[in-house]
């Protein structure tokens, strides 16, 4: 489904594609999360603040959606996994599949805490990609996928940050 | 500020993204340690810095990139942290100077006769808003190190700065 120039509206900036930033707010060392529980960007303690979450996006025509998801985290004691997920949801937070049928990206990662650690704490970068439908709303949120005891992650900047842009509007 | 498209020059290109990227040039190292000063640019290990720039003629938003390699090679059966951020000159709009800055581990294991080099690969991801008609220019830059010596790869391979400028002549959120 693609839009030719020449029936773009002219009283309308080109598709060049929207952003968005979401940076957390200084709050600290928090426990990983529970699976499927946001990680929260603060302030104040998981379920006080504001949760790792962007858009919402609509668009006229198909696009891609592209959101990139930044923390650090660290372990106790031993090695630990700890998975994150970037999922699609529509306005009331379901789940929603992107035309090619995914609806997320995940990401395993594991940290080691103890003596021969000076500072243990780690960094993990997570990109998504989703290929959208017109007229419709989309979030995507930041949320754990997984069980992980003495794990934790910090809020705070320039750490824990979140954007998202849009490519590729009418191209398809 | 969008920019609507029948005010768009018909004498210059339509603003559909700019791409930017700076790869490392030689295959050597750059040491860094906790008296390294924070702000510290990355080499290309050719005499360049690890940079982009761009000057847009919109509002606009700069997706920016980064990679690198690095290990450590002094402190023996430990694990030392060295980050790395991406930072901008000057501010963009937001204010901001660093747009992320990540943590690495890197272990060490000299065992004498045949000391095992980790060398680990990160990834840096980052926005930044930037003003029409401003030059800017975004780097990886040594950030933190808990201590010891850590080593950065200057290859082309493994070290690089990717940026793309999204979102010009449209609403820039």
């Amino acid at each position: 489904m693609s839009t030719n120039l020449g029936v773009l509206p002219s009283n309308a900036p080109l598709k060049t594609g929207k952003s968005q930033r979401l940076d957390s707010s200084a709050t600290g060392s928090t426990a990983w999360p529970s699976p499927e529980n946001y990680l929260w960007f603060g302030p104040g303690a998981p379920g006080n603040g504001f949760p790792g979450q962007v858009g919402p996006v609509l668009r006229p025509e198909r696009f891609w959606w592209i959101i990139n998801a930044s923390l650090i985290a660290h372990c106790n004691t031993g090695w630990q996994r700890y998975d994150h997920q970037i999922r699609l949801v529509d306005s009331v937070g379901s789940p929603i599949l992107d035309l090619n049928g995914n609806y997320y990206f995940q990401k395993a990662n594991s940290t080691e805490g103890g003596a021969i650690h000076t500072n243990p704490w780690i960094g993990s970068a997570l990109q998504a990609a989703f290929f959208c439908e017109a007229n419709t709303t989309y979030y995507a949120q930041l949320l754990s996928k997984s069980s992980s005891p003495n794990v934790s992650y910090w809020i705070g900047m320039p750490h824990m940050t979140m954007y998202s842009y849009t490519v590729g509007e009418g191209g398809y | 500020m969008p920019t609507n498209l029948g005010a768009l020059k018909s004498d210059e290109l339509a603003p559909t993204g700019r791409v930017q990227i700076k790869r490392g040039v030689v295959d050597t190292a750059q040491q860094l340690s906790n008296v390294v000063p924070a702000g510290t640019k990355y080499n290309d290990g050719a005499g360049g810095f690890m940079q982009i720039s761009v000057t847009p003629r919109y509002d606009c938003r700069w997706i920016v990139k980064a990679n690198m390699m690095c290990h450590q090679i002094s402190n023996s059966g430990t694990w030392e942290r060295l980050d790395f951020m991406i930072a901008i000159s000057p501010n963009d709009v937001d204010g901001r100077a660093v747009g992320v800055q990540q943590c690495t581990q890197n272990f060490w294991n000299n065992n004498g006769s045949a000391p095992i080099v980790e060398w680990r690969t990160y990834a840096a991801y980052t926005s930044f808003r930037l003003a029409a008609n401003t030059a800017y220019t975004a780097s990886i830059q040594h950030a933190y190190s808990s201590g010891w010596l850590q080593t950065i790869h200057t290859g082309h391979l493994w070290c690089r700065i990717l940026g793309r400028v999204v979102g010009e002549a449209e609403v820039v959120t």
